[in-house]
């Protein structure tokens, strides 16, 4: 969730900028996650489609998303390579939960139970 | 039209009548909230109930003025010979056009009611959600993949009516009947499903809390239920009609009537199966996909 308080005395684009940062580092974002477009994002949180937009351009230029033409921008795999391809896996796999309705607990609890050696 | 059908279309119009009245009864409008927050699985925090209902009720006045309207439009269609230009309306068949009549109309009416819906941004603290959403996320398989292809077998039963009509197999007279302006209409609906649900999901949610939002989710969940329902009965409703004018047809051939008869009965278990499946299950799809915290929890007795 992300959140715009416009009494801040953060500017909006840095509030955004911020949260985006911190649940893609935190793995709320998983890679692969799309984002909304800039001016989806720019109607729902009621602030310019440019502050979205710079937010959006910080973020690429930092290496956290990225955009990719039609399909819109999306969050970037972080860390080396192999842990890159796992979080690619990762998010593949909660896509495939979600559409099949299954409670994501018991989805974790499968996860866990295949990692155990 | 019979005299059967005119008691359908006049007990549907009074229905009409008393569920748009009872929308003047503040606690009705209440008690509708409640009702639908469990049906949705969302709790009603006091601060939204006042909205809710007066987006709850806004919803039932379009929609079942789209129904009363759709139902009157098929109805002046039918007496002036407009949708038959035979003006064979049987029996069996003016069902299927009042029937569609009414899904057509409180489809247009939830298209009307979504897209012309107003919101205004928050003066103080505002919520969005970080990830894009899609169509998939608001309709569950069943209305998404079911109403393309509902439409897809109406299309296939109409193409196997003109190939046998073209080819003198059977003996179509008249050509276009209720069951093929069905399919046309069902055709239209699916088009304009794809296009409203996209245009739904693509507008913008300015809310004020993240409850606000969950709320926002489940109406529009609603209404792309109630436009999907039009091309998949539609759909289901034009090929039913022409199978049942094939074996009206195909008499002569029992073999052919058999396996038409089969047909039907396959097409009216489809039907009832899936809408018992939809009227009974709990309308909480995208509560699944998009608020997975609040489907996983457990639910007081």
């Amino acid at each position: 969730m992300l959140t715009i308080d416009p009494k801040s005395h953060v500017p909006p684009f840095e509030q955004l900028r911020l949260q985006l940062l911190e649940q893609v580092k935190t793995g709320e974002l998983a890679a692969g996650t799309k984002l909304p477009t800039v001016r989806r994002l720019a109607e729902d949180l009621g602030i310019a489609p440019n502050t979205v937009a710079r937010a959006y351009r910080e973020l690429e230029a930092d290496g956290f998303i990225e955009t990719r033409g039609r399909n819109g921008t999306l969050v970037s795999a972080q860390g080396d390579a192999s842990e890159q391809q796992g979080q690619i896996a990762a998010r593949a796999y909660a896509d495939r939960i979600r559409t099949l309705g299954i409670d994501s607990n018991v989805a974790l609890s499968w996860v866990t139970k295949a990692l155990m050696p | 039209m019979t005299p059967g059908m005119w008691t359908v279309s006049i007990t549907f119009a009074l229905v009409g009548l008393v569920a748009l009245a009872l929308n003047a009864f503040p606690s009705y409008r209440d008690s509708r909230v409640a009702t639908l927050g469990k049906s949705v699985g969302l709790a009603v925090p006091a601060e939204l109930t006042a909205v809710l209902a007066a987006r709850l009720t806004r919803r039932s006045l379009i929609t079942w003025l789209g129904s009363l309207l759709g139902l009157a439009v098929v109805v002046a269609a039918v007496l002036v010979g407009l949708v038959t230009p035979s003006g064979d309306v049987s029996n069996a068949s003016d069902i299927w056009l009042i029937a569609g009549g009414i899904v057509t109309g409180l489809a247009a009416g939830a298209i009307v009611n979504a897209l012309t819906l107003t919101s205004v941004v928050p003066s103080g603290e505002r919520f969005a959600r970080s990830g894009a959403v899609e169509v998939s996320d608001y309709l569950a398989p069943i209305d998404l993949i079911g109403s393309r292809v509902a439409v897809a077998i109406g299309a296939a039963a109409l193409a196997v009516w003109i190939v046998l009509a073209t080819t003198g197999a059977i003996a179509a007279e008249p050509l276009v009947t209720v069951g093929v302006v069905v399919i046309a209409l069902s055709g239209v609906s699916l088009v304009a499903f794809e296009l409203a649900t996209r245009r739904i999901r693509d507008r913008g949610q300015p809310v004020a809390s993240p409850a606000e939002l969950a709320w926002d989710d489940a109406l529009r969940a609603m209404s792309m239920r109630s436009i999907a329902s039009a091309p998949m009965c539609l759909g289901i409703w034009g090929a039913l009609a022409i199978c049942i004018d094939l074996a009206t047809v195909a008499t002569t051939d029992a073999a052919f009537a058999t396996a038409v008869a089969a047909g039907v009965v396959v097409f009216v278990a489809i039907f009832i199966a899936a809408t018992v499946s939809i009227a009974t299950k709990p309308q909480q799809h995208y509560l699944r996909r998009l608020w997975p915290e609040i489907a996983s929890t457990p639910k007081a007795a």
